[in-house]
């Protein structure tokens, strides 16, 4: 007589409780010699059996979860509620959203029920994502961005120097550049600039010392950027005798004129010079530093004397010219211009470098570095809490293998981990940004300055970054509770939580997790420790004179002080 | 009318399977009970089904069930032989009763439906 396929009977050894077990056995025997007695294929007679088989294994088995959970006691209802919820809310048709949100719901109180384990969790997670948030805020907006320029990509800086000896940088004169400009084909346009300080004298405040800039015409323009109010200074205005003007900057302007455009045609004296405010320069115009005052380079000291290198010189790339053709076109200009005037320009060369790249100068490596070292903080953080998470998961296993037998399907435990660790990733990243913004301003404040820094800010593509690393951990962290749980079969969980046998493995990891927390956390020490001992040396080289007790002062005169007309 | 107790009432599986155990008398077992629910009802079910309501009756008290002879036609293994007990009796009756009146009054409406869904079904057959 055929037997029974060997799976049928292995199903309902499992599925079916031992009291019908034999019940079943035979009547699935029966059938099976009902088929072959009318019949059936032998092959066909065994597979239907089999059907029959699985299916009333699976039939016993939910039948039997739902009768127990009838009958079972609140509190135990309430922990298996998980599952059960979302299957009841699934089976009357509820949309995905309700069974999240009741995941959600627990998770926060299962996170409750664990306040240490919670607030710390949290609080790191907030510390790692802050700093990485603030150091890529800072990276995005000096590295990334690209300069807030029309067509940033064709501005180039001009830059002077030896063409015996070239790698050092120098300035230019403001007349070498006119004829640049007229002995080239190769730029749209060139201008002239230089920031210092310049005493502005108002009827109604008190003097004050304000960052100024001197600049060549069309300046503004030629970075593309449209002027707040007014106009830019012109070729007019730095013609020797020409009436004089100023700009003023947009913060200036809302400062003390409370952004009021009849500002343009006061006067404002600067430096002893009564001008007449032209225009108010563009809002976005940090470069080259934060200017409150702009005015024509005709009144900077020197500015007619071709052989004062003391203006930096910066150019807009003609359509359709690359650098090389315009190097080679400086190039050309340079050896004019030192041939034409070899005493104001004794070896004059002149090099062209992309403007974005003249900013940078040596801090992208730095940058870089401080940037990937806060990356490895964040290591170090998500190093920590994977092994909090370790032990919290050892330590819930017989909860969890209570909730597997009483109904939670692998689905459903995955899904409450998922909401657990998205809670927690979601508190730490809401914390991150309240670090990321304490820390931005700690940056700022006593960080190296670095150019375009203050163009910084924690706008939505730095959110954007925070909540992508927050996402990124919180699936992460979810997978140290699914895989512990997915490592062994829960059932046997509930017996070996008892006697601790399984912790071998849970403790291997952790060592491994400290390990690493341990050599991260040592290379960052060790960095900052060299960091600090290098600024230490910086100040203790020795002056050659005794510096203690002596101080120094600055005093800025303007420079028509010296001049006849000056009023003493 | 009384307000009948909730466990009074069967549910629709387990007034099936009364009903079957009714017409059978205490000779039903899982495979005879099958049979006549696939034959009479055109209702599928798995033997783990019927036996899982079965056990749910008999902890209710409205079943009772005997172990039959072994026959070599199961490969030894005893039947399970099942059949309603006076309470199973009378919730039986109390149900049958409930689905009557629901339902009188209905039966010129019921009975078109069914037609008109004969036609259909013959056509996919």
């Amino acid at each position: 007589m055929p037997e029974l396929p060997r799976l049928a009977r292995l199903a309902v050894g499992l599925g079916v409780p031992p009291a019908w077990r034999e019940a079943i056995l035979g009547d699935l025997e029966e059938m099976l010699e009902v088929e072959l007695a009318a019949g059936t294929p032998a092959r066909q007679a065994r597979r239907a059996v089999l059907r029959e088989a699985l299916a009333s294994a699976l039939d016993v088995e939910r039948r039997a979860k739902d009768a127990r959970l009838a009958h079972s006691d609140s509190r135990v209802a309430a922990a298996s509620a998980n599952a059960t919820g979302c299957r009841l809310a699934a089976d009357r048709g509820d949309p995905l959203l309700t069974a999240f949100l009741i995941d959600l719901r627990f998770a926060l109180h299962r996170l409750t029920r664990a306040p240490g384990f919670t607030a710390v969790a949290v609080l790191t997670l907030a510390l790692g994502i802050g700093c990485v948030t603030a150091f890529w805020s800072l990276f995005d907006a000096v590295l990334l961005r690209p300069l807030p320029f029309e067509e940033p990509e064709r501005l180039v800086q001009l830059w002077g120097e030896n063409v015996d000896s070239p790698g050092e940088r120098s300035n230019s004169s403001y007349l070498n550049m006119l004829d640049v400009r007229e002995g080239t084909t190769a730029f749209d346009d060139l201008a002239v600039f230089q920031t210092v300080f310049a005493n502005l004298v108002a009827a109604d405040t008190s003097p004050e010392r304000l960052p100024t800039t001197y600049i060549s015409d069309n300046f503004f323009d030629l970075l593309g950027l449209p002027m707040t109010h007014g106009r830019d200074l012109g070729p007019d205005d730095n013609r020797v005798g020409a009436p004089p003007v100023v700009v003023s900057g947009t913060a200036l302007w809302r400062q003390r004129y409370g952004g009021d455009p009849g500002v343009l045609g006061r006067a404002l004296r600067v430096d002893g010079v009564a001008r007449t405010v032209v225009g108010v320069a563009p809002e976005a115009s940090s470069f080259p530093a934060a200017t409150d005052l702009w005015l024509p380079v005709s009144s900077f000291t020197g500015a007619q004397n071709r052989g004062i290198h003391n203006l930096r010189v910066i150019g807009r790339l003609a359509s359709g010219v690359d650098l090389e053709r315009a190097r080679e076109e400086t190039a050309a200009a340079a050896s004019r211009l030192r041939e034409a005037f070899p005493r104001e320009n004794p070896q004059l060369g002149m090099r062209l470098e992309p403007l974005h790249e003249s900013m940078l100068g040596s801090t992208r490596p730095r940058l870089w570095l401080v940037t990937g070292a806060s990356f490895l903080l964040l290591l170090v953080v998500c190093a920590n809490i994977s092994s909090l998470l370790l032990e919290r998961a050892d330590r819930r296993r017989r909860e969890i293998a209570t909730r597997a037998a009483l109904g939670a399907g692998r689905a459903q435990l995955i899904r409450g981990f998922l909401a657990e660790s998205a809670v927690l990733a979601a508190l730490g990243g809401l914390g991150g940004l309240g670090v990321a913004f304490w820390a931005r301003g700690l940056l700022l404040e006593f960080g190296p300055a670095l150019p375009r820094a203050v163009d910084s800010r924690l706008d939505l593509r730095t959110l954007g970054f925070a909540a992508a690393t927050t996402a990124a951990l919180g699936l992460l962290f979810a997978l140290i509770p699914i895989l512990h749980a997915g490592s062994r079969d829960l059932f046997q969980g509930l017996r070996a939580a008892s006697t601790g046998a399984s912790g071998r493995r849970e403790a291997r990891w952790r060592s491994v997790m400290v390990a690493a927390q341990v050599a991260l956390a040592t290379m960052l020490t060790l960095g900052a420790a060299l960091l600090v001992e290098s600024l230490r040396h910086l100040h203790s080289v020795d002056l050659g004179f005794e510096a203690e007790g002596v101080l120094t002062a600055e005093l800025e005169i303007p420079v028509p002080w010296f001049s006849e007309e000056w009023p003493k | 009318m009384a307000e009948l107790s909730k466990d009074l009432l069967l549910s629709d599986l387990e007034y099936a399977i009364s009903l079957v155990l009714l017409r059978q008398g205490d000779q039903a077992y899982g495979v005879s009970i099958r049979e006549d629910l696939a034959r009479r009802a055109g209702r599928r079910v798995s033997l783990g089904a019927i036996y899982t309501t079965l056990d749910r009756l008999d902890k209710k008290g409205l079943v009772v069930s005997r172990a039959g002879d072994p026959t070599p036609r199961r490969g030894g293994r005893r039947k399970r032989l099942c059949g309603l007990t006076p309470a199973g009796e009378r919730a039986l009756a109390a149900t049958w009763d409930a689905q009557q009146r629901l339902a009188r009054g209905l039966e010129p409406q019921l009975s078109r439906f069914h037609q008109q869904r004969l036609p259909r079904e013959a056509g996919d057959a």
